[in-house]
């Protein structure tokens, strides 16, 4: 099973429903259970919220394109922005999250850190064409993964 | 998000209902600032209903913690569901948060409202 479905939407923050609604379909046609989709959930939204605030500088004319990559044992989702204001990549170095210790009481920062605990790994990536990429990978569970390569 | 505000004699306790993130985070602050504005610093947050919170949600209630603390008031959360307290010690804020199981357990806790000297 290799398959993607795509979706662009406005830079609205309206979209984020639309994020929560398109994820939970895809989400309840995988095999994951309810924790690992509210995980899942967690991570979609902090890429999208990122996209939304800081890759694209809340423009509403702006877009936002998010892809589902389904394959035998894993999802991959990418979240792509207009790069407005260019990410980051140095976030893909530092397992910290900017909002700990003595800064824990800071309002933001700890969004990117957050969405590497809910799944097995995001890269994030700025194409100079004018695109900032985040990539996220989850596995399936072990036991379902299992079963898919019984079955084939 | 759906937002209620139920005054107590020590506190005020705000009830939330749905997701805590981006979306949500202004009418929230704005509840809250509301409470503050009219001198009801004593705010306990019931979070059994919020089905979802991200990093924007939990960056929302740190600010709002930071309200209350320059009001001098006293900010406590309760009734966490798993998966919200997971997030929550995944980003070290259950240290910073006053959490309690549920209503009553925080309102144990709470002084009554000192009474004005009457001359």
């Amino acid at each position: 099973m290799n398959e993607y479905i795509e979706v662009k939407v406005a830079n609205r923050l309206e979209g984020l429903e639309w994020l929560y609604l398109f994820s939970d379909t895809v989400l309840n046609r995988l095999p994951y259970n309810e924790a690992g989709r509210r995980r899942l959930l967690v991570a979609v939204s902090e890429a999208f919220s990122n996209a939304y605030a800081h890759g694209n500088q809340a423009d509403p004319t702006a877009h936002i394109k998010l892809t589902f990559y389904v394959s035998e044992n894993s999802l991959k989702i990418t979240v792509e922005d207009e790069a407005r204001l260019p990410i980051d990549e140095n976030v893909n170095n530092t397992c910290k999250h900017l909002a700990e210790g003595p800064h824990a009481e800071m309002v933001s920062g700890r969004g990117f850190f957050l969405m590497r605990q809910m799944v097995d790994s995001v890269i994030c990536e700025y194409d100079p064409r004018g695109i900032n990429r985040v990539t996220i990978l989850s596995r399936f569970p072990v036991e379902c993964r299992q079963q898919t390569c019984t079955d084939s | 998000m759906e937002i209620t505000v139920k005054n107590g004699q020590n506190f005020v306790t705000i009830s939330l209902v749905g997701r805590l993130d981006l979306t949500s985070s202004g009418d929230l602050k704005e509840t809250v600032k509301t409470q503050l504005s009219a001198g009801r610093t004593q705010i306990l947050l019931n979070l059994s209903d919020v089905s979802f919170i991200n990093s924007s949600g939990l960056g929302t209630l740190v600010s709002i913690l930071k309200d209350v603390r320059v009001a001098k008031g006293r900010i406590a959360l309760c009734s966490l569901a798993p998966y919200v307290q997971e997030i929550f010690e995944i980003t070290q804020l259950a240290h910073v948060f006053e959490m309690f199981e549920n209503e009553q357990q925080a309102q144990s806790t709470w002084n009554p409202r000192p009474v004005a000297a009457t001359t």
